[in-house]
């Protein structure tokens, strides 16, 4: 077992570290102030191959792994603690993936290549008003007439939307639908690649609105109707009414990435509380650390952190295994319990964290100055879903640990 | 034993006599500005002096060598500044001698030289053993500077042959008030002063003081506010008083800075590396801290 | 046009710790090429690219750090590399790297520039690009901040102590580069895993004929001036008055004000 990683792995997260040391790190607050990663950042990430990383060179991906797509994610959220850039990049490694295993040559040479430049956004729409965890319970509904397909419905807490407007060439989502009629189950599903915005030009039946967040504001959030949004079949992902499963893999994907920017933010939240348990004195003169309260404690979240790291690397290593290695002993099934420990563990680990660190920070850690409160509103989003809800991560894990027959009652 | 020395200023060339003096070698100067020669010949009994265009590498190889050959020397010496290190290393291909850089201090003990230099960015220092022929590239500050002999020295003129292979154009620094590398008193800004405006309170205090103010390299080299800087690949400062506002104290800029009398640091961070090296230190916010120094020195002069 | 880029290894001083007893802790600090270096090989590239160069890098030592250095300039657009396996290179005198490289020059050339960073992080001696110039018999560019490559010739400008000089000469000529020269470009994953399939030739000293020569430094030690080292709090506004008072009145008495 070889706990190292690799040399190129090595090599590459020093060249994302330098890049967001450069790059990311002096505009961070910048980006959670203005609620907006600048486009010229977004370019320049493009150009630096920061997406479609484990994407083949074929369809114009770097040719890398989702271990690498995790570190990319990782460092990045490291130097945006606010985690905007780093989910931006990550929904530009995972969707884009999701579409490289089961969509048609056509779309993703259109696609893929326009994703991997940085000048089109590509995500995820499944969530809707009346529920998120609930896939099965969709009301998008997808129409077909003749070569093509009319769909609509409402989708909403959707990553991009603003951004996908942006940018020059556009963008769109990896969007799960419900074939003809919308009726509550699994094998009635169909997924789309849907680009309401493309190559400069904005399509009709396509009505967004963004939302006001609290936190994380420099990525977007947002809803949009779809009126017979017009899709043409090619942008049909996979077969008609097996999405429901393609798009659980996709989730598998995104989940490890959310979880790998969460370790992130929360490992400079740490290296901070580092700096500020040496150098803030109390009580005449005494380091912070030197009250066992505060180190203990410091000990315990340090250890959480770790192993949370772990659970994102070992996640990200077998969706290498089944997917790019192709390696037979795992099936896309054995994904389900890593990634639901790196999703449990990473956005909890990482709140829990960034809570102790304010406090040990005083009253000083109240004031937006600190700058730690834009990670912890940033982590925190991500216990409440975004991929996948932790209730929904804790049923996964209890289910294919202690058996289905018994967890379903 | 018999030293070469080259120096590009008068301090220089009293720090190099220092040098020979405490070696207790026969020395000779080179140098390349005619206004030096003067000087020199006030410190040395021989002078080598060539008026090169302006400094071309090529030319002052030609001279070098032509020196080389008239002075025989078991050492050779120069400063560690721009132009020195070029000419201490055409001195060490030019004469086999081993070149050593940094050097703080040397000893001799017949043929060998027992040489202590500075590594490691000038945070650690080390000892080595060499023998003549050897070339010695001067850190600043490390010898003390000789006085007027009684004498003039003899001078030489060597020509340059006319260089071909390089074209030199010299535009000289703008001196914008007093220079940091002829005051007294420098007054450095650092990172920790955050906008280009607060400079003025850098400027403020220098003027209050008699002297002159820069920046380190991040304020020249990424954000602009300056041509010239404080450090290793800038300019090296020995003055009186060095106060450094911001400043942390990397070992870049600190090599530039040693050969100050006293170093004074105003700094908020309690482990900035600067307190190390200061003989006063004050762990403060600078934005309060400096107008209260700049308020007191006005009371004091009024 | 052929261009030679030598990089070396060099400790990252800034990262250097001592322990109790000043001695360097050598051993634990981070070694990687100098950022000057990285600027050398960075204008190798750009005259690639504007020019057609073929560039060529060398480095001294037989470590995977130092295959790693060649590497990460194939990374960044270098064409060839060549290593010069020798153990303790650190401890080469530099007459001896010079001529190592001057070797390298002859045998594997004929280049038209050799670009070199002004000097390393951890020694800095800057004399290793005079040396070369004057063992090659080739014109020097000294401590270059902006160079420009021509076909037939190159102009760079360097900022000394009294001012800035241009320099321009025709090729073959030896350019040493400082790290305000440029901001080298951060090779991508595509450039990192293409990186891997480009061989490395290896060369020892003895194929160079070469004759080695070492320095060995003693008594390596924290070095620290001796200071005063008298620190005051000054967090609120009474410690500041008292603190600057002290100052001040500590200054007149060394009389430096």
């Amino acid at each position: 077992m070889d706990f190292q990683f690799s040399e190129d792995e090595i090599r590459f997260r020093d060249s994302v570290r330098e890049f967001a040391e450069r790059y990311i790190a002096p505009r961070w607050v910048e980006i959670d102030e203005k609620g907006k990663i600048p486009l010229d950042l977004i370019k320049r990430m493009g150009d630096q191959g920061l997406f479609a990383i484990p994407i083949p060179e074929e369809y114009g991906g770097m040719g890398g792994t989702m271990l690498m797509a995790a570190i990319a994610v990782e460092e990045i959220a490291y130097h945006d603690p606010a985690v905007a850039t780093a989910v931006y990049v990550l929904l530009n490694n995972g969707w884009p993936f999701a579409l490289y295993l089961h969509g048609s040559e056509d779309a993703k040479n259109e696609v893929l290549p326009k994703v991997a430049s940085g000048d089109a956004f590509f995500g995820i729409a499944s969530t809707e008003p009346q529920g998120g965890s609930d896939v099965a319970g969709i009301r998008t509904v997808a129409r077909k007439k003749g070569d093509k397909w009319l769909i609509s419905g409402e989708k909403s807490f959707i990553s991009g939307v603003r951004e996908l407007m942006e940018l020059p060439v556009g963008g769109g989502f990896f969007l799960v639908a419900k074939t003809e009629k919308a009726e509550w189950g699994h094998r009635n599903i169909t997924d789309f690649v849907v680009l309401p915005k493309w190559n400069g030009k904005l399509k009709e039946g396509f009505n967004p609105t963004i939302y006001d967040e609290i936190g994380r504001h420099g990525i977007s959030t947002g809803g949009f109707t779809l009126e017979e949004f017009e899709v043409d079949d090619k942008f049909r992902i996979g077969e008609e009414n097996k999405g429901f499963y393609y798009v659980l893999e996709g989730f598998n994907i995104a989940r490890t990435l959310v979880a790998a920017a969460t370790i992130g933010s929360a490992r400079w939240a740490l290296d901070k509380a580092v700096e500020w348990l040496r150098e803030r004195r109390l009580f005449q003169g005494r380091p912070l650390a030197s009250f066992q309260g505060i180190s203990f404690k410091f000990a315990e979240l340090y250890a959480e952190l770790e192993a949370a790291k772990y659970f994102v690397y070992k996640a990200a290593w077998m969706i290498d295994k089944v997917y790019i290695e192709k390696d037979p002993t795992y099936k896309p099934k054995d994904l389900n319990v890593p990634v639901s420990l790196a999703k449990l563990k990473g956005p909890e680990t990482a709140t829990r964290i960034y809570e102790e660190v304010l406090k040990w920070h005083g009253a000083l850690g109240y004031t937006k100055e600190c700058n730690l409160y834009r990670g912890w509103l940033g982590t925190f989003s991500y216990t409440i879903g975004a991929e996948g809800a932790q209730n929904i991560m804790r049923y996964i894990i209890a289910r294919d640990v202690i058996g289905s027959e018994y967890v379903r009652g | 034993m018999r030293i070469l020395v080259y120096a590009d200023n008068a301090s220089w060339l009293k720090q190099l006599r220092g040098l020979a003096d405490k070696l207790e070698a026969e020395a000779c100067a080179l140098v390349f500005d005619g206004n030096l020669v003067e000087e020199a010949s006030r410190l040395f009994s021989r002078v080598y002096y060539s008026s090169l265009q302006a400094f071309n590498p090529l030319q002052a190889a030609h001279v070098a060598a032509k020196a080389l050959e008239k002075c025989n020397p078991d050492i050779m010496a120069a400063p560690c500044t721009n132009k020195g290190r070029i000419v201490a290393g055409l001195f060490s291909a030019l004469s086999g001698g081993l070149p050593v850089s940094d050097v703080i201090s040397v000893e001799a003990e017949g043929e060998e030289l027992r040489v202590k230099r500075l590594v490691f960015g000038g945070t650690a220092s080390a000892s080595l053993r060499v023998n003549v022929p050897a070339v010695l590239c001067v850190s600043p500050g490390a010898m003390p500077e000789a006085t007027y002999r009684g004498s003039i020295g003899v001078v030489e003129e060597l020509r340059a042959e006319s260089a071909g292979g390089i074209e030199v154009e010299f535009k000289a620094r703008e001196a914008v008030g007093v220079e940091p590398d002829k005051a007294d008193v420098v007054v450095v800004a650092g990172r920790g002063v955050k906008r280009r405006e607060d400079l003025s309170m850098i400027r403020e205090l220098a003027e209050l003081l008699g002297g002159a103010w820069s920046v380190t390299r991040p304020l020249a080299a990424d954000y602009g506010w300056s041509d010239t800087w404080i450090g290793i690949s800038g300019l090296s400062i020995a003055p009186r008083l060095y106060i450094g506002v911001g400043v942390s104290g990397q070992p870049h800029h600190m090599m530039g800075v040693r050969g100050a009398k006293i170093i004074v640091a105003v700094n908020k961070d309690p482990n900035a590396p600067i307190f190390n090296e200061a003989d006063y230190g004050i762990i403060g916010d600078l934005y309060k801290v400096l107008p209260v120094l700049i308020r007191r020195l006005k009371e004091r002069g009024a | 046009m052929r261009i030679l880029v030598a990089a070396k290894l060099s400790l990252d001083a800034g990262q250097l710790k001592f322990d109790s007893s000043g001695h360097p802790l050598i051993d634990a600090c981070p070694r990687r090429m100098g950022d000057a270096d990285k600027c050398a090989v960075e204008e190798a590239v750009r005259a690639k690219e504007k020019l057609g160069a073929e560039t060529v890098v060398v480095t001294i030592g037989g470590s995977a750090e130092h295959a790693r250095i060649i590497r990460d300039a194939y990374a960044m657009g270098i064409d060839k590399g060549y290593i010069v396996r020798i153990n303790e290179p650190e401890t080469l005198s530099l007459p001896t790297v010079a001529r190592i490289i001057a070797e390298i020059y002859r045998r594997t050339g004929p280049y038209d520039l050799v670009f070199l960073g002004v000097g390393s992080n951890d020694t800095h001696s800057s004399m290793l690009a005079p040396m070369l110039s004057s063992m090659l018999d080739i014109p020097l560019l000294p401590s270059i901040d902006k160079l420009d490559v021509k076909n037939d010739g190159v102009e760079g400008i360097a900022t000394m102590e009294d001012g800035s000089y241009t320099f321009r000469a025709r090729f073959p000529a030896v350019i040493s580069i400082t790290s305000e020269a440029n901001e080298p470009r951060i090779p991508t994953l595509r450039a990192i895993l293409k990186s891997k399939r480009i061989p490395i030739q290896e060369v020892s000293p003895e194929d160079l004929g070469v004759n080695v020569e070492r320095i060995r430094l003693e008594n390596v030690e924290r070095f620290i001036l001796p200071r005063r080292r008298i620190l005051m709090e000054a967090g609120d506004q009474s410690q500041i008055e008292e603190a600057v008072g002290k100052l001040l009145e500590a200054l007149r008495s060394e009389g430096v004000i």
